[in-house]
């Protein structure tokens, strides 16, 4: 569920991006410092006039340029309809960017047993679903079931059985033990069991038809309005377990795909809050404008070079190598991403506990690139093709990359597909040559295992080059029991990674939320696809 | 008279069952699987196992050859059964009763509008040809025929919405819920949807009236005695409407296409955006059915137009 | 008495190529029920004096000066769209056009293309209205008029068409009709037909006529007097008798000769006349028929164009041999 929801992202961000228009030419001041502190929340509000604290009340309205489709039938959820859902769903654990660790939700406390095989969730007690239904261990049991039997729980195959222990204690027993199932398992959001029998009167079909369109959860909002690409609405449940939350009476988001009607929203003052927003230049405009700003992780940018066919070039490290001295990523970064985005040179971002420091590989150098190719014998250049989809980023990168490697005699022929050709080649099929891709970023490092793979035939990457040394760490890593230990082991995976020039980093991009002064949200501040809304709050305005 | 409506049924009926062909195969052949698209969308794929995959193109009957496909799907619209979306995992005819009413809506305002100011501004401009308002129509048709509809959506949002405040930003809300709020936000969308519609009917009515004007039959009305406004009305309208009821059924289709691109500028959830978010999804099933119902729109709107032909010229009719 | 007197006409054309003198000073006199034919070549300027007669110049044309006297009244005075003009279009003066295929209305029936003027003029109710334009066409020989009443142009015939034109010309019982070449798009039995029915028409009514047509065998059966022009004037006016038998300017008689007529026995060798119709911008001052002229004198290229002078009872001609009224020329000099 975790890993589909981060994995996911990146389609929606190519999504996203192809209804963009495309942004002026012009280059805008880029700032002076890029790094995460200066992104960070806290600076900013401690430039206002310190609130008075968390205000009751109001109606937040937000916008936003993607919509979901399905409230609360699990297995055909996407990415967008979880993030979606979090005002009215909860799950057993989520991750706490700040402290950089799994903390509780619905599970107040875990336990992973390596030994006995066993994955133990206490849950909360006194949680009721929306319904006034009782939030316990059968219900939990039902949920994963529902999962299951659809074959969208992560890593469900996993599992042995599942043990109602008693009102609030859920054991599962699993096969065999990686250290990310119990994350995977305590990212899945819970509904009411209840509800979704009663809708359907016996009639699963009739269930599931009716928990496309509702939902029943736990969250600190219900939902009491959904009207497809244009319309949802949220309001306050008053049962909430979280004692004195939420602070808001009601959050309503509408469908707002044009980025410029958006801006237009905010300034006309018919939105409070604007959510995700992938373009640089009007997120820059806004804050100008006095808007507050939320910086997201947003999506790292990779070119992979294929290894499908036996004989591909690209099987020689010193081709792979060149490739990546021959890219100037720094400034490739600030072309693409106007200042905000972060140049990349190894598999983890600098905000990941896996991310070592000051490791760069192969910092941009043509000489290097030319004596490598010489080398594995194209002192003469080679010609390769870069299969990129249809929305300005891929192409706009994909085109500078081709200029970089022209300069040292690769020839780049920029294969632009439509989504259906760019997909079959990403998720099934695979491809040739280079591949530019888009991934989402997950916050404890285990991206790793969802875009590159603890074992080769992973998805989508499977056409990349994988060393046994990276096969083999990252399954140290998977078994690792202690956390430390597991850092660790992803971060000599990083290296390796790096030492193999498995994939070429470019750059990581962002995502904002912007708001109203008066607006206190922390969308996108603790990650992409959390948003703690019952801490949200609005002052007077 | 009959054999005419005949005739144009007939060939309505041809033209449709080769669009349907067109949009069936067109579809199909386009590279890509709707099925990962839309997998690959919820990242479904690295959990899905190859009978996973064939169950899901069963249960879309995709594991069919493509001539029973057609033939099923055939079947289905006939008995208005548009199949299920993909994407959003709900019956195409929901979707459409879901979007349709809102896109029509607009379109017949919108229609309405350029209609009517088209043929009442051309009219204006050709019968004081030269004068001042002939003088101020004449550049602003040119404008309203070359700005693209996006633009003027978003001055339009700038000015009214934005820095005068008169009209809201966007969205859509039913006219049945709340009737002023829904009028505020459709004015400056109809405004877009109908630039192009008023000013190039204006220029076609200006035109032909021009035309009609210096015809014998006209200035045997003056002889007759008759005045101004009959003439001009009575006289010279019917005739110069002809070339004009033409650019109307051009003006649908260019609506539909306009729609694409307002609806996205306002929030409007209508059937242009559907189209738009389908064919990104290659949502093969809401496409193929919504170019089925815009085809057997545009051509219920030509069947109109040529009856309306019917009835302007008696020529027509009665040949 | 004078129903219509036209005075010093004269109608403009601002062309680019310049400015056209198309009417430059013409008068015209109709007595009550008097056929007046108007003759000339082609681009004389015949029908811009009557429709400007009928205030119904468009631009770039426009009237310079001059009087049109009707039933006591100046209708110059009167603005073209004003009411007072209006009321004498169609009601008082009616016209019937040269061209029978394009001068009805193609979407409108031919019945409620008559009706609309006896309604508007003589505040008929539709019945009524009906009922007058069904007893005219029946009077005017359109067979099986009550079903036809609803029919478009396109069904009918040209003649029948040109017969629909004088029904409409005659429905409002006017005081003059102008029929502008009203036969020349027909073939000739059809022509004989239309101008014997108007002529009954006329006198069945009471109505003065004015014919006009580039054929002097035309008027010759039917007009009383006739006006002969060339180049935007008037060049010979009299009785039809004085006309055809003692033509008095040279280019009425070089019409004559090149005319055939209906009441000749023998053949006549028919002559036409050699050169062309002068330039009407920039005219020279001089006689503008000069150039082709047969009769012409040196003093002819060095005076101005003339004006009329009487050559006989009522009878009038522009043309420097008869300044003294001295010798009348004969037609076979
Ligand atoms: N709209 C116009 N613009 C410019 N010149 C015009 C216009 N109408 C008429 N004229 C000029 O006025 C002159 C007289 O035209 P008019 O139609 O009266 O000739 P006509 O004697 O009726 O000839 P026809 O026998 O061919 O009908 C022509 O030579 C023509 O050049
Ligand atoms: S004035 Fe002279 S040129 Fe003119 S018609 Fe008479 S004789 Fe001929
Ligand atoms: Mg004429």
């Amino acid at each position: 569920m975790k890993n589909k929801m981060i994995a996911g992202l990146f389609l929606l961000l190519l999504l996203l991006v192809a209804v963009l228009p495309g942004c002026g030419g012009k280059e805008p001041a880029v700032p002076e410092n890029v790094n995460n502190e200066n992104m960070e929340p806290e600076n900013q509000e401690s430039e206002e006039p310190a609130p008075a604290g968390p205000r009751y009340g109001g109606v937040l309205r937000g916008i936003r340029a993607t919509f979901p489709n399905v409230m609360s039938y699990i297995p055909e959820m996407s990415p967008t309809d979880t993030t979606f859902a979090q005002p009215y769903a909860e799950m057993l654990l989520k991750y706490d960017d700040g402290e950089q660790k799994i903390v509780p939700e619905l599970a107040k406390s875990w336990e992973v047993d390596p030994e006995n095989l066993t994955i133990t969730f206490y849950l909360q007690e006194g949680v009721r679903f929306h319904d006034g239904t009782p939030f316990n261990a059968e219900a939990v049991k039902w949920n994963f079931e529902l999962n299951l039997e659809a074959g969208s729980l992560t890593d469900g195959d996993y599992i042995d059985w599942i043990e109602v222990v008693d009102e609030h204690t859920l054991r599962i027993h699993v096969k065999d033990f990686t250290n990310q199932l119990y994350f995977n398992y305590g990212w899945s959001m819970m509904f009411s069991p209840t509800a979704f029998e009663k809708a359907g009167g016996g009639d699963r079909e009739k269930s599931i038809e009716w928990a496309r369109r509702n939902a029943v959860g736990t969250g600190p909002f219900k939902l009491v309005e959904f009207q497809r690409e244009n319309y949802i609405r949220y309001e306050r449940n008053d049962d909430y377990w979280r004692e004195g939350l939420p602070y808001l009476d009601a959050i309503e988001i509408r469908y707002m795909p044009d980025p410029m009607t958006a801006k237009a929203s905010l300034l006309a003052g018919e939105a409070d809050i604007w959510l995700e927003v992938n373009n640089v230049e009007h997120v820059k405009e806004l804050e100008e404008a006095g808007f507050k700003v939320n910086w997201g992780p947003g999506m790292l940018m990779s070119l992979c070079p294929s290894v499908r066919n036996k004989n591909s070039k690209w099987h020689d490290l010193r081709l792979r190598e060149a490739l990546e001295y021959a890219i100037d990523r720094e400034a490739l970064a600030n072309m693409i991403g106007l200042g905000a985005y972060e140049p990349l040179h190894q598999l983890a971002v600098s905000d990941w506990p896996g991310y070592v420091p000051g490791y760069n590989p192969r910092p941009y150098d043509l000489e290097k690139a030319k004596a490598l190719l010489a080398e594995a014998g194209y002192a003469d250049g080679l010609e390769t093709t870069i299969l990129c989809s249809d929305n300005k980023i891929l192409r706009d990168t994909a085109t500078a990359i081709q200029g970089y490697l022209d300069a040292v005699g690769i020839k780049v022929h920029v294969d632009i597909a439509d989504m259906g050709r760019y997909f079959t080649a990403a998720f099934a099929e695979g491809w040739d040559e280079l591949l530019l891709v888009q991934s989402g970023i997950n916050p404890d490092a285990s991206d790793l295992f969802v875009h590159f793979g603890h074992d080769p035939m992973t998805f989508r990457t499977g056409d990349i080059y994988k060393s046994e040394k990276y096969l083999e760490l990252v399954r140290k890593a998977i078994k690792a029991e202690k956390h430390d230990e597991f850092i660790d082991l992803i971060k000599q995976a990083v290296v390796q990674a790096g030492e193999d020039a498995m994939i070429i980093p470019l750059y990581r991009t962002r995502q904002a939320c912007v708001m109203a002064p008066y607006v206190h949200s922390n969308y996108i501040k603790a990650h992409a696809a959390i948003w703690n809304e019952y801490e949200d709050w609005m002052e007077e305005h | 008279m009959t054999k005419y409506i005949g005739q144009r049924l007939v060939q309505a009926l041809l033209t449709l069952i080769l669009i349907t062909l067109i949009v069936f195969f067109m579809m199909r052949l386009l590279p890509g699987d709707p099925l990962l698209i839309y997998l690959g969308q919820r990242a479904e794929l690295h959990d899905m196992t190859d009978e996973a995959l064939e169950e899901l193109r069963k249960e879309f009957g995709l594991d069919k050859p493509i001539m029973v496909q057609y033939v099923n799907w055939v079947a289905g619209a006939l008995r208005l059964d548009l199949g299920t979306s993909i994407f959003y995992r709900e019956d195409v005819g929901t979707l459409m009763k879901e979007r349709f009413p809102i896109t029509l809506y607009l379109g017949c305002i919108a229609m309405a509008v350029s209609t009517t100011a088209g043929i009442l501004i051309g009219l204006l401009a050709a019968v004081r040809r030269g004068a001042w308002p002939d003088k101020i129509i004449s550049p602003l048709t040119y404008i309203g025929v070359t700005i693209p509809a996006f633009w003027l959506g978003i001055i339009l949002i700038y000015v009214f919405a934005q820095k005068l405040g008169w009209l809201p930003v966007s969205g859509f809300t039913s006219p049945f819920k709340d009737f002023v709020q829904s009028t505020r936000q459709i004015i400056l969308p109809v405004i877009c949807l109908s630039a192009f519609g008023v000013a190039s009917t204006a220029r076609q009515m200006r035109s032909s009236m021009l035309e009609v004007l210096p015809q014998d039959y006209i200035r045997t009305a003056w002889a007759k005695g008759l005045s101004e406004r009959v003439i001009i009305i009575k006289h010279a309208l019917k005739n110069s409407l002809i070339p004009v009821i033409t650019l109307i059924g051009v003006g649908f289709r260019v609506m539909i296409g306009g729609s694409v691109l307002v609806e996205t500028v306002f929030a409007i959830p209508g059937v242009g955006r559907l189209m738009v978010s389908s064919i990104f999804s290659q949502d093969y099933v809401v496409v193929q059915a919504l170019t089925l119902v815009i085809a057997v729109l545009v051509l219920l709107i030509n069947l109109v137009i040529d009856l309306f032909y019917g009835w302007l010229d008696p020529r027509i009719r009665y040949n | 008495m004078a129903l219509l007197r036209v005075e010093d006409l004269k109608t403009y054309f601002q062309t680019d190529a310049g400015l056209v003198k198309a009417v430059d000073g013409v008068s015209f006199t109709v007595n009550e029920q008097e056929i007046v034919g108007v003759v000339g070549e082609s681009g004389c300027g015949k029908s811009v004096s009557w429709l400007s007669v009928m205030s119904l110049i468009n631009p770039p044309g426009k009237i310079m000066g001059g009087k049109v006297l009707f039933e006591g009244k100046n209708l110059l005075e009167y603005t073209r769209h004003s009411p007072e003009m209006r009321a004498v279009r169609g009601a008082k003066i009616s016209m019937i056009f040269q061209e029978p295929m394009t001068s009805l209305n193609p979407v409108l029936t031919v019945g409620e293309q008559v009706s609309e003027m006896l309604r508007w003029h003589l505040k008929m109710n539709d019945k009524e209205a009906k009922e007058r334009t069904l007893y005219l066409m029946n009077l005017v020989g359109i067979p099986d008029a009550k079903n036809r009443y609803d029919d478009y142009p396109h069904q009918f015939s040209g003649g029948m068409r040109q017969r629909m034109m004088i029904v409409m010309a005659m429905s409002c019982n006017p005081r003059l009709v102008i029929a502008d070449e009203p036969t020349t798009a027909l073939d000739v039995t059809t022509q004989a037909q239309l101008l014997e029915l108007l002529n009954e028409m006329v006198k069945e009514f009471q109505s003065s006529l004015v014919l006009i047509t580039h054929n002097l065998g035309v008027v010759a059966r039917y007009a009383h007097r006739i006006y002969v022009m060339y180049a935007g004037r008037v060049v010979e006016e009299g009785k039809a008798e004085d006309i055809f038998e003692r033509p008095q300017h040279p280019y009425t008689i070089g019409l004559l000769k090149c005319t055939p007529r209906l009441d000749e026995e023998e053949g006549r060798e028919l002559e036409p006349i050699t050169g062309l119709p002068p330039n009407l911008i920039n005219m020279p001052p001089t006689c503008a028929f000069l150039p082709r002229c047969k009769y012409r004198k040196e003093r002819c290229a060095e005076e101005p164009w003339p004006p009329l002078f009487p050559v006989g009872p009522d009878h009038y001609a522009r043309c420097l041999l008869h300044e003294n009224a001295e010798g009348r020329v004969n037609m076979n000099d």
